[in-house]
C-alpha cells in the first residue's frame, strides 16, 4: 500500500518537475528568438524554423517523463474495483479493516 | 532483467488487433507510391501544372535544403533515405488525425524506425570513413597517453549514446502522437450527455494535433540528418587538411 502511495506521489512530482524545467527552457528559447527576430527581421523565417526545432527538443524531454508516468499509472489499482476497506483487490485481505467496529455496531439497541 | 522490460513491452501491445500497424503502414506505403507515380506523370512538361508534381517538388527542395545545409555538399547521396523517412513519418502521423489508426502511436513501429535510422547511420559511417575511421570516431578527439582513462570512458559513453539515440528517437515520436490520442480520448469522455453520447471536447486538440504531427516528422528527419552529419563529417576535416 505504501509503495502504491509512493508511486502516485512520484507520478505527480515527476510530471510537475519536468514541466517546470521545460517551461523555463522553452521560455529562454523564445526569449532568444524574440531578440534575434527584432534585431534582424530579414532572417525571421530561418530563426522561426530554428525555434520550432528547439522547442520540440525541450518538449520531447517532458514527453519522455509523460510516457514513464503512463507506465507508472498502469501499476496503480483501479479505485472503482476496490472493496469497502479501500484496499486493492490484489491483496489477500478477506475481511474489512474495520471488522471489529462493524461487529460492535451490530446490535439492536435504538 | 527481463521482468523490468515487461511494462515497456506491455506498451507495445496494440489496443485492438495485432495486424493493425502492419495493415495501416502498408496503406501509407501504397499512398506514397501512388502519389509518387502521379507526380511523375506531370514531369514531362517544363513547367509542371499537376498539383501533386508541384507538391513533390516542394518537398524535395525542402529535404534537399535540409540535407545540404546540415550535412554539407556530400549530403546529396542521403536524400532518398531522408525523403522516405520524412514521408513515412508524416503520413503515419496524419493518419491518426483523420480518426484512423496511427501506426506511429505504437511503440513497436517507432522503435523499428529508430533502429533502422541508427543502423543506416552506422552503415553510412563505415562507407564514408572506412571501418578504422568509423571505430576511431567513437574514441573522440585524440588526447595524450596521460588521458587514456578519459578516452576509454568516452568510448563507452559514445557506444551507450548510440543505444540512447534509438530510445530517444522512438520515445519522442511515440510519446507525442500517442499522448495526443490519449488526451483526446480523455477529453472526449469527460462530459456524458447520454450513456452513449458525450460532448466532443477533443476537437480543441485538432489544431495542436496537426502542429505536433508536422513538427515531429520534421524533428525526426532533422535528427536523422544531424546523426548522418556527425558520422560522415570526418571526410571534410581530412579534405580541408589536404
Amino acid at each position: 500500500m505504501l509503495a502504491l502511495g509512493g508511486i502516485a506521489l512520484a507520478v505527480g512530482l515527476a510530471i510537475g518537475l519536468a514541466v517546470l524545467g521545460a517551461g523555463i527552457g522553452q521560455g529562454l528559447a523564445a526569449n532568444g528568438v524574440m531578440n534575434g527576430m527584432s534585431r534582424q527581421p530579414e532572417l525571421a523565417g530561418r530563426i522561426q524554423t530554428g525555434m520550432i526545432i528547439a522547442l520540440a527538443f525541450v518538449e520531447s524531454l517532458v514527453i519522455f517523463t509523460l510516457v514513464l508516468c503512463f507506465q507508472l499509472l498502469g501499476k496503480l489499482p483501479d479505485t472503482n474495483k476496490m472493496n469497502v476497506s479501500g484496499a486493492a483487490t490484489t491483496t489477500t485481505m478477506t475481511q474489512p479493516l474495520h471488522r471489529d467496529a462493524v461487529a460492535m455496531g451490530n446490535n439492536n439497541l435504538p | 532483467m527481463l521482468e523490468n522490460l515487461t511494462p515497456l513491452l506491455a506498451e507495445t501491445k496494440i489496443e485492438g488487433e495485432w495486424w493493425a500497424p502492419i495493415v495501416w503502414t502498408t496503406v501509407v506505403f501504397i499512398v506514397i507510391l501512388v502519389m509518387g507515380r502521379i507526380a511523375l506523370t506531370g514531369m514531362k512538361e517544363k513547367l509542371p501544372k499537376n498539383p501533386i508534381t508541384l507538391l513533390g517538388e516542394h518537398v524535395y527542395l525542402f529535404i534537399e535544403n535540409m540535407c545540404v545545409s546540415v550535412i554539407g555538399p556530400q549530403g546529396r547521396k542521403y536524400i532518398p533515405f531522408v525523403f522516405t523517412v520524412y514521408m513515412v513519418v508524416l503520413f503515419s502521423n496524419c493518419l491518426g488525425l483523420m480518426g484512423l489508426f496511427a501506426p506511429t502511436a505504437t511503440l513497436g513501429v517507432t522503435f523499428g524506425m529508430a533502429v533502422l535510422v541508427v543502423v543506416y547511420v552506422q552503415i553510412e559511417g563505415v562507407r564514408a570513413n572506412g571501418p578504422i575511421g568509423y571505430v576511431k570516431h567513437f574514441f573522440g578527439p585524440p588526447l595524450g597517453w596521460q588521458l587514456l582513462p578519459i578516452t576509454l570512458l568516452l568510448f563507452v559513453i559514445e557506444v551507450v549514446s548510440e543505444a540512447a539515440k534509438m530510445l530517444s528517437l522512438s520515445l519522442r515520436l511515440f510519446g507525442n502522437i500517442s499522448g495526443d490520442e490519449k488526451v483526446g480520448s480523455t477529453l472526449g469522455g469527460l462530459i456524458h450527455v447520454t450513456p452513449t453520447f458525450s460532448v466532443p471536447l477533443q476537437t480543441v486538440l485538432v489544431p495542436l494535433g496537426v502542429f505536433v504531427a508536422i513538427v515531429q516528422a520534421l524533428v525526426f528527419t532533422m535528427l536523422t540528418c544531424v546523426y548522418l552529419s556527425m558520422f560522415t563529417s570526418h571526410d571534410e576535416a581530412h579534405e580541408a587538411a589536404h
